[in-house]
């Protein structure tokens, strides 16, 4: 069945789908998200993989907001230069940001990437949503999800590149290898998607994504 | 122009793949939009400076007055008080002024032009989303009303209501409020303030609360300072002269007044001395026996009649400093009235009595200035300069209780009169 499709189809329709994890209040204005997994996540990741990435963000989070002795001493210092410190001085807070920032790319390479999907750092989100990013295509008329994609055409991400312009987009570039074996051609087809991932809010447009196949 | 771009290679296997030929380009819609900023962009009522990095609400009109307000009066202290207050204080008087005077300045800067604690608008697939939750949360969309654009969650075991912010679409986080005149949500929101031109929110809540701190402490600071210079200067003075306030105003020992070897009398000529009798000399009893029992009562009617003499002299004391609202008060008397022709008889009389008798009494003392009828013009030295006011306002002017009680005309007339024909009044009173 699937080897009759050609993966020219999927030029046609690619729309970025995105499942947002919201933030838990149930302890106050601190910074946490859900760990409940989400019902349109179910089939994409595995729903363990998806706790433990959220508590390790909870945790992170958690470690930033922390009150303690460094916090207060980082106030009282910064009060006493009547907070210039901040204006040449990392904060605690930036600090644990940057770690995010490094554990969320961390898990894209090695965990969700392949899936077909990405993780997005919450701070770009105002800290409002954790979102969940994948490409829902239209193969022959039936809608699916690129994991769904991946795993129907036994297709791997061979690659991940990420491109970030100057902060303001991203470009996900994902290799992939389709490793389905087209019966008749006996050919390896390599498609190299490239999509455009949590672009700016005004242009819409860029969620659409780009396919550049090559037979 | 194409900024370089930063370039993240996730996955070392790609090195491997030789086929990966042509990088992904962008498109030329998106060259352009590389060099656009997200400030510039931004979806608030906000203006930003220095490339973004600096922050303000649009009506921001206030700021530069509370700068203003700030450096007049800072500039103000440090060039006219600091100096003094240095030469005959200490050296720490502009040291502690100048420290708060930065941190008043930095703590509003920073409070002006710091981000409040935004939240950025919903991107559209959130927004999408949460529409999505809100039509139909449980599944029933047919309801024609539009659904209730709340959400209840609980916060530490208590209900909390989230609104949903039309304009942000999203739903507030807790403590969150839409500010109207930034048309932003602001986190933590405390208010928006106009005089720093910006809101006030969990960013800047620390960075307004020293500001107000160190602008209070500077005020104070300021306004002990120029109190200090003001008891320093001008009482050190008078204590190391051994003068009072009213006789230095007066100038009554200084070589102004005509004789050159007019000194003042009462002073030790020495500032130590003077120091001394002044601050540490002994501190005289008081002489009005206030607690005292008064005496039996034939001497009442004495003391009846004395308590008319300290009157007549705070009357003549007042015709100095207040002639001008008691001028206002004789003209608004109908005892002005009544000297008009036109004016009721019957009053005439009562008041105008005594004057023929005061006609005669500056025979005795010659009044100084020249021209002065002697019927409206009382002789008393104090008087004078009320003649080109109207004879009418000065003859009356001086006695409040010519407004009310025209049957004492005579008695009260005499009392703020003539302070040193008094003796002989009273005595004919009695």
């Amino acid at each position: 069945m699937a080897e009759t499709h050609s993966l020219q189809d999927l030029r046609q329709a690619a729309v970025a789908s995105k499942v947002f994890v919201q933030r838990d209040y149930t302890s106050g204005t601190i910074c946490r998200f859900q760990t409940k997994f989400p019902a349109e996540m179910e089939g994409r990741i595995d729903k363990q993989q998806f706790e433990e990435t959220m508590q390790t963000l909870n945790n992170l989070f958690a470690e930033a907001e922390k009150l303690g002795g460094r916090s207060y001493l980082e106030g009282c210092l910064a009060c006493l230069t009547a907070y210039t410190i901040f204006l040449c001085m990392e904060t605690h807070y930036e600090k644990v940001l940057k770690k995010i920032a490094k554990y969320i790319q961390e898990q894209n390479e090695k965990i969700y990437a392949p899936l077909g999907l990405l993780l997005t750092d919450p701070i770009e989100r105002g800290l409002r949503v954790v979102s969940f990013s994948t490409w829902k295509m239209e193969v022959n008329g039936q809608c699916c999800w690129l994991p769904s994609f991946l795993n129907i055409y036994s297709c791997v991400v061979k690659s991940v590149v990420q491109f970030r312009m100057k902060s303001c987009w991203r470009l996900l570039f994902l290799r992939i290898e389709a490793l389905a074996q087209d019966k008749i051609h006996q050919r390896v087809h390599v498609c190299n998607m490239v999509g455009l991932l949590d672009s700016e809010p005004a242009s819409p447009s860029h969620d659409v994504l780009t396919l550049l196949l090559h037979m | 122009m194409m900024k370089k771009r930063e370039y993240q290679q996730i996955d070392p296997q790609a090195l491997a793949t030789p086929r990966l030929t042509p990088p992904p380009r962008p498109l030329p819609e998106q060259k352009a939009k590389q060099a656009r900023r997200k400030w510039e962009v931004f979806r608030g009522k906000n203006r930003f400076y220095c490339d973004g990095r600096i922050i303000l609400a649009r009506q921001s009109g206030v700021l530069p007055l509370t700068l203003g307000l700030i450096l007049v009066t800072s500039g103000l202290f440090f060039i006219f008080d600091c100096p003094f207050l240095v030469k005959h204080l200490t050296g720490f008087i502009p040291a502690i002024g100048g420290v708060l005077f930065v941190f008043v300045i930095i703590s509003l800067l920073q409070t002006s032009f710091t981000d409040p604690g935004i939240l950025p608008r919903a991107t559209p697939e959130e927004a999408a989303d949460i529409e999505k939750q809100i039509e139909n949360p449980d599944g029933s969309s047919s309801s024609y009303r539009p659904p209730p654009r709340t959400k209840e969650i609980l916060i530490n075991q208590q209900v909390v209501k989230l609104k949903y912010c039309f304009t942000c679409k999203i739903f507030r986080p807790p403590r969150t409020s839409h500010c109207s005149l930034c048309d932003n949500c602001v986190e933590r929101f405390d208010h928006h303030c106009p005089w720093v031109g910006n809101c006030v929110g969990k960013r800047n809540y620390r960075f307004f609360y020293t500001f107000i701190v160190s602008l209070s402490l500077l005020t104070a600071f300021i306004f002990g300072c120029v109190t200090t210079h003001l008891a320093l200067s001008f009482h050190t003075y008078l204590i190391a002269a051994n003068l009072t306030t009213n006789e230095d105003i007066k100038g009554s020992f200084t070589a102004k007044s005509g004789n050159e070897d007019v000194g003042n009398p009462y002073s030790y000529n020495s500032i130590i001395k003077n120091c001394c009798s002044v601050l540490c000399g002994p501190m005289p009893p008081s002489l009005i026996d206030r607690r005292g029992f008064v005496p039996s009562d034939d001497s009442v009617q004495t003391s009846a009649v004395e308590t008319e003499l300290p009157a007549a002299k705070n009357d003549i004391n007042m015709c100095t400093e207040g002639s001008k609202g008691l001028l206002e008060t004789a003209s608004r008397s109908p005892l002005l009235a009544s000297s008009c022709p036109q004016a009721k008889p019957q009053a005439v009389p009562s008041v105008l009595d005594p004057i023929p008798e005061f006609s005669a009494s500056p025979a005795s003392h010659p009044p100084k200035v020249t021209g002065g009828r002697p019927s409206s013009n009382p002789p008393h030295k104090h008087h004078s300069h009320h003649r080109s006011k109207g004879k009418h306002a000065i003859s009356q002017s001086h006695n409040p209780a010519n407004k009310s009680s025209s049957p004492r005309p005579l008695q009260s007339y005499k009392g703020d009169k003539d302070s040193k024909s008094k003796d002989v009044r009273f005595k004919s009173v009695n």
